[in-house]
């Protein structure tokens, strides 16, 4: 059996070579595999060095097997004939003893898939030398000026291949690259974080001298009443908020269960009409698989069209329950939280930055958020505090640095209230979002003192 | 063949000039058990096994791992943590030095009566399914149980002369019932929220946790939440369960503390400390009753998740004060970290798995018990709120500012628990809020909380944690924020 060798030279042919001949080794009535893939490498630095310095590589093989109707799960990333063959035994004893329902009865059958190219050899390769050089570029900035630079550089080539014994044959591979600093002057942090497919574009040198100018200008922080506030969110910030609204509701499983601010809304107006979100895998800035871990293609799901709810994302099993087909959002079986939007993108405006800030009179620039957690699910109530940046603006320029602050706000609420959307889209993470103005921000509590 | 491997990484390291180099080879194994609503959600079993080389040369760190278990692909791992290490060293201002450790051989392994891998998936699921069962019979919304079983096989060798071999194993298990009524959604879990208890042990610590016997009260206490008041706005004395607490130790005692932060290293990430090592020593943490330790020992934490013999870099478990009578006297730390203020490692390094390299992580933090009892507090309470079973958690990146929710609370009225109350909340700042604690349960009341989900690091590393806590009170604090205008 092909093991070693099997993922080092990103072999298309080779990795479903393989997968054919588990599949030959598996006497369920029905197979699926699924292999994750991974070498990663990331490069972290505090205090103007390198501290940590790391290199990965992993593959697991993921089964689920069908016998009489239901299914048993099992995975392993020892890749030699006897570890394989337990994962098969122990998935297809699952089916038995477990009694979980396969939903639908059957695997999917072949697939037809949109191309996407996010592969860039030189990013799989891109050697430890290089990132500690990109390091060091931010840190001579830094050091004349007292600074302190902290963060990570990171690349990854990932692989995910599907198939089943109902012929359904699918294999994709992407890279990616991140690159994040904090920047410290005094007390006061300025942040920045950066991706691309290709390292080569990160634009690193520019993100960091926007991060060190930030902690430059936000020294002496001064601190602010809590109360409402109309504040410019940068795109980490927005990020923060769409993300955990995909999570509260706008996958199949909360909306089932009823648990989803979708239910009953379906059609009807939920947040401001300058609001349209989607999960849209083949955007030009996003990075994701042309399929989910079901092998099912992705579509593009339209979840808030224009204020107004719209769908939820489906994969295999949801769907079947709610009379859908699958959208192509199953996520690794392990995960018993159901499917979910992973690539979304929140439509852009036609503000810019700059027009945003200069249309507050007095206001906020936040930077991003941390710690964000769900407070009340059902009213979309969630707190978190901003950090590494916050800026007080008055007749449209920033003033000055101010203290931290604890916020609790309804995100649907907050949509309600953006009064300008960005028309530029910053890709963070695998979401992708414009920065936005809203109004009546409210901040509880300052945080930062002892 | 476990020890081959290790030969041949450390001696291609040394062989390049590596002044130090460890190999860590793990096999690690998961069981995961769902059931919802009466139906199978999860049956599933996880394999994973490879090996970590880390490096030291000329003073900088190197770190390549892999999952393939060969003499060949061992030396190429080996090869690669040494072209990262030189890497390093174009932004080094500093060489990295470690503080002493001893050097050890030997073998541990989690006491466990019942093996959880070899306990029947049937009996498993027969367990979860009347529990479930018994919370449907209410009329909830979701009704669900789990289980979750670890295993961990991990041998280590170091340059040094050490070579350690342990075995690990966590399981925990809890339900819970979610009602969903009238555009709102109420929570009551047992004996934890977010699939509850977790320890270091094997099946016979969730037969003790008698999750059928509990099933209806949970179920019909999520249901009479929708009829409770909303929780008051105010400052008043607040009564945490030893679960809830368990997260306020997790979140305001246990990250400040860690050494790497002190130092600022986690700034980009998981952020600072309030506790910087100018403060050790001298600084008031909290009320003269308050004893927090980080206790990894097998001797005074049996079952907790951060219990073990041996660190990930070989330095042997131990029991230091973090706070002593109120006073900050302690870091959780490496020998790294440890060297850079001139100590020793407490031995809490702790790597997720086989491709993460060790960080300064918690292992046991716990409040120690004190004199009183959950009753006694309540006697002798006047106007409070007694909370329990954490819903959310925020603080911010110093850990200075948090706030808190829970499932439910209680008003307290002269003495006795009065009606409940829903969604509530509370916030403080850290050394304030552990200044105003006047009471503490007694032994009788002391659990270890289990935190399975600790999350820390780039690449990010989840982490078991164990928090011993029982019932305390606090005086002065705001409860209700976050709901209102």
């Amino acid at each position: 059996m092909a093991t070693e060798a099997l993922f080092d030279r990103h072999d298309r042919e080779a990795t479903l070579d393989f997968l054919e001949h588990v599949l030959a080794l598996s006497t369920a009535q029905q197979t699926e595999l699924v292999i994750e893939a991974d070498r990663q490498s990331l490069t972290r630095f505090a205090g103007n060095q390198i501290h940590q310095n790391v290199s990965e590589f992993d593959c697991r093989l993921s089964i689920r097997a069908i016998e009489n109707g239901c299914i048993g799960h099992s995975s392993t990333n020892k890749i030699d004939e006897d570890a394989i063959s337990d994962a098969l035994q122990w998935a297809r004893d699952a089916a038995h003893l477990g009694n979980m329902k396969a939903e639908p009865a059957e695997f999917a059958g072949p697939q037809m898939y949109a191309s996407l190219s996010n592969y860039s050899q030189r990013t799989a390769d891109w050697p430890p030398r290089e990132r500690a050089t990109m390091v060091s570029h931010l840190v001579e900035k830094c050091e004349p000026k007292g600074a302190s630079a902290a963060g990570a550089v990171s690349n990854s080539e990932s692989v995910l291949a599907v198939a089943n014994s109902n012929g359904l044959r699918a294999y994709h591979s992407l890279t990616d690259a991140n690159f994040t600093a904090t920047v410290s002057v005094n007390g006061s942090t300025g942040w920045c974080n950066c991706y691309s497919s290709d390292a080569l574009t990160l634009q690193a040198a520019r993100w960091g001298k926007r991060a060190l100018g930030h902690a430059v200008i936000g020294r002496n922080p001064r601190p602010l009443e809590p109360g409402r506030y109309t504040v410019v969110l940068a795109e980490a910030a927005v990020k923060d908020l769409v993300e955990l609204l995909c999570w509260l509701g706008l996958g199949a499983q909360a909306l089932e269960e009823k648990r989803s601010f979708m239910c009953g809304k379906i059609g009807k107006r939920i947040t401001g009409k300058n609001i349209t979100l989607a999960d849209d895998a083949f955007h030009p800035l996003g990075i994701g698989f042309p399929f989910d871990y079901e092998g099912i293609p992705k579509q593009r799901v339209v979840l808030i069209e224009k204020g107004t709810a719209k769908s939820v994302a489906y994969d295999r099993a949801y769907g079947s329950r709610a009379g859908k087909t699958s959208t192509g959002h199953a996520v690794p079986a392990r995960y018993t939280f159901g499917p979910l939007p992973l690539n979304v993108v929140l439509s852009p405006g036609k503000s810019d930055y700059v027009e945003m800030l200069r249309s507050l009179k007095r206001g906020l620039l936040v930077t991003r958020f941390w710690y964000c957690r769900i407070v009340d699910p059902a009213k979309t109530l969630i707190t978190g505090q901003t950090r590494d940046g916050t800026f007080l603006v008055e007749d449209g320029k920033i003033v000055c640095g101010v203290r931290d602050m604890r916020f609790n706000e309804s995100i649907l609420e907050t949509f309600s209230r953006a009064e300008m959307i960005s028309r530029y889209l910053r890709r963070i993470g695998s979401t992708i979002v414009p920065a936005m103005k809203i109004e009546d921000f409210r901040f509880t509590e300052l945080v930062g003192e002892q | 063949m476990a020890k081959s491997l290790q030969d041949a990484a450390l001696n291609c390291a040394q062989l390049a000039g590596a002044e130090y180099a460890d190999i860590r080879i793990l096999d690690m194994l998961r069981e995961s058990i769902v059931v919802k609503n009466g139906r199978v959600e999860s049956a599933y079993r996880e394999n994973s096994a490879g090996f970590g080389v880390r490096v030291l040369l000329g003073g900088a760190w190197g770190f390549s791992s892999s999952r393939l278990l060969s003499s060949s692909e061992v030396e190429r791992v080996a090869g690669e943590a040494i072209e990262i290490a030189r890497a390093t060293q174009i932004v080094q201002r500093k060489t990295v030095e470690l503080a002493p450790a001893p050097v050890v051989q030997d073998a541990w392994a989690t006491p466990v009566t019942k093996d959880p891998f070899v306990v029947p998936l049937e009996d498993k699921l027969s367990l979860l399914k009347k529990a479930v069962s018994s919370i449907q019979a209410a009329g909830v919304s979701i009704a669900e149980g789990s289980m979750n079983f670890w295993k961990c096989n991990q041998a280590f060798a170091s340059t040094e002369g050490s070579r350690i071999e342990q075995t690990i194993v966590h399981s925990g298990g809890g339900i819970s019932a979610t009602s969903v009524k009238d555009g709102e959604i109420q929570v009551r879990s047992y004996p934890n929220s977010f699939r509850g208890q977790y320890q270091s042990g094997g099946y016979e610590m969730i037969e003790a946790m008698n999750l059928v016997d509990n099933a209806e009260r949970v179920a019909s206490e999520a249901v009479a939440l929708h009829a409770a008041r909303q929780c008051p706005s105010g400052t008043m004395t607040v009564i945490l369960d030893g679960s809830q607490l368990g997260l306020q130790i997790h979140e305001s005692c246990g990250h400040p503390a860690e050494l790497d932060r002190a130092l600022g290293s986690e700034i980009n990430f998981a952020g600072t400390s309030f506790l910087t090592p100018d403060k050790l020593g001298g600084f008031r943490y909290g009320a003269d009753i308050v004893n927090i330790v980080a206790d990894a020992t097998q001797q005074t934490s049996p079952g907790g998740l951060g219990t073990f013999a041996y660190d990930d870099e070989g330095v042997p478990a131990q029991r230091i004060h973090i706070v002593r009578d109120g006073i900050f006297t302690g870091y959780l730390s490496s020998r790294e970290t440890a060297r850079e203020i001139g100590s020793q490692s407490t031995g809490a390094m702790r790597a997720s798995g086989w491709n993460r390299i060790p960080l300064v992580r918690m292992t046991n933090v716990s409040l120690l018990p004190g004199d009183s009892s959950l009753g006694e507090m309540i006697a002798t309470t006047k106007n409070g709120i007694f909370l329990c079973t954490n819903r959310s958690w925020s603080i911010d990146d110093k850990r200075l500012h948090f706030q808190f929710g829970t499932e439910v609370g209680w008003l307290v009225k002269n003495g006795r628990l009065a009606e409940m109350v829903k969604n509530p909340t509370y916030s403080g700042v850290t050394p304030r809020f552990w200044s105003s604690c006047d009471a503490i349960a007694g032994p009788k009341e002391w659990v270890i909380w289990g935190t399975p989900n600790c999350g820390k690091g780039q690449p990010e590393q989840v982490m078991h944690t164990g928090h011993g806590a029982s019932p305390a009170r606090f005086q002065n604090v705001s409860v209700g924020v976050g709901y209102g205008n």
